[in-house]
């Protein structure tokens, strides 16, 4: 028996180019967004520092978590609870804490154009780290971008 | 030589690599919007901290415009990129989104009238790549 034309319509599964797009899309529109904003901050910051210190700019991070947590919390999103992990969690919030004050603490004395690349650097870094405490191996392809991303600070810091 | 921002900028790498490692080690049972949440909470402790011993005050002057965009910024950012890493591959999403400082590098030579030469322009290109090459080599 066929079915109905609107019926065989609605099973067809969707053109897989079509479906690709939509696919990209999906995680595409976010890291642009990610790009833009973490790419402005770093200069945003450098023009709060030139009237403010970190301190007034933590004050602010803070007011935009108090104002993100009880949205959070309202929604259900997650909830206060000292479960198996917690502990890393609160740690992750301390590293992120400490991170985000030794950049502005950064970026109050040097240009923004030369910490923001610098500093973005980090994934090597966990990545020494990872071999160091997780014992994960460390392949020649992952190496030479360690080297690479050291070469780049290198020129980064030293030429003008 | 003044490079005071030399230090801070290490502490930020060192802190940042271990919170990749840290973080991995708590979304081993917790979902991202748990880590958030505890970074609020973190955000939150240490302000009322720094306004009890007067660090900081609530006031608005000038620089707070910038402040709280910043706030903002940071914090889209962090919520994007969770919302990137959800929705597609982290082979696909980190190698892209390691191309922020070149974001920078144009707007500080355009609001901050900074030095942009032809060899910091390549200095972060390779930083970008080696990033890129850490991030999605097996």
């Amino acid at each position: 028996m066929s079915l109905p034309q609107h019926a065989s319509r609605e099973r067809r599964p969707e053109a897989p180019v079509v479906a690709s797009r939509r696919s990209t899309a999906a995680w595409l529109a976010p890291t642009i967004v990610y790009v833009l904003t973490l790419g402005a901050f770093g200069v945003t910051s450098k023009l709060a520092l030139e009237h403010l210190t970190w301190q007034d700019l933590i004050l602010w991070s803070g007011i935009g978590y108090a104002i993100v947590v009880p949205v959070i919390l309202i929604r259900g999103d997650a909830k206060i609870q000292f479960v198996k992990g917690t502990g890393w969690a609160i740690l992750s919030a301390a590293a992120a804490i400490g991170a985000l004050i030794a950049l502005y603490i950064a970026l109050s004395s040097g240009e923004a154009s030369k910490i923001v690349p610098i500093s973005a650097s980090y994934p090597a870094v966990a990545l020494v780290f990872s071999a160091m405490f997780l014992r994960e191996r460390i392949s020649f392809a992952r190496a030479i971008g360690v080297l690479l991303v050291i070469g780049g600070v290198i020129i980064i810091t030293t030429v003008k | 030589m003044s490079a005071k921002w030399i230090i801070p900028t290490l502490v930020y790498i060192v802190a940042m690599g271990g919170l990749g490692i840290i973080s991995k080690l708590a979304l081993g049972h917790l979902r991202w919007q748990d880590l958030i949440l505890w970074s609020g909470i973190g955000y939150i402790l240490v302000v009322i901290v720094m306004l009890i011993t007067g660090q900081t005050q609530m006031e608005l002057v000038t620089g707070s415009g910038w402040a709280a965009l910043s706030a903002a910024l940071v914090i889209i950012a962090l919520f994007s990129f969770y919302a990137a890493l959800s929705r597609g591959q982290p082979g696909k999403v980190v190698p892209v989104s390691a191309a922020y400082p070149a974001v920078t590098l144009v707007l500080a030579a355009v609001f901050l009238s900074e030095d942009v030469t032809i060899v910091r322009s390549v200095g972060v290109a390779v930083v970008v790549a080696g990033v890129t090459l850490v991030t999605i080599a097996k």
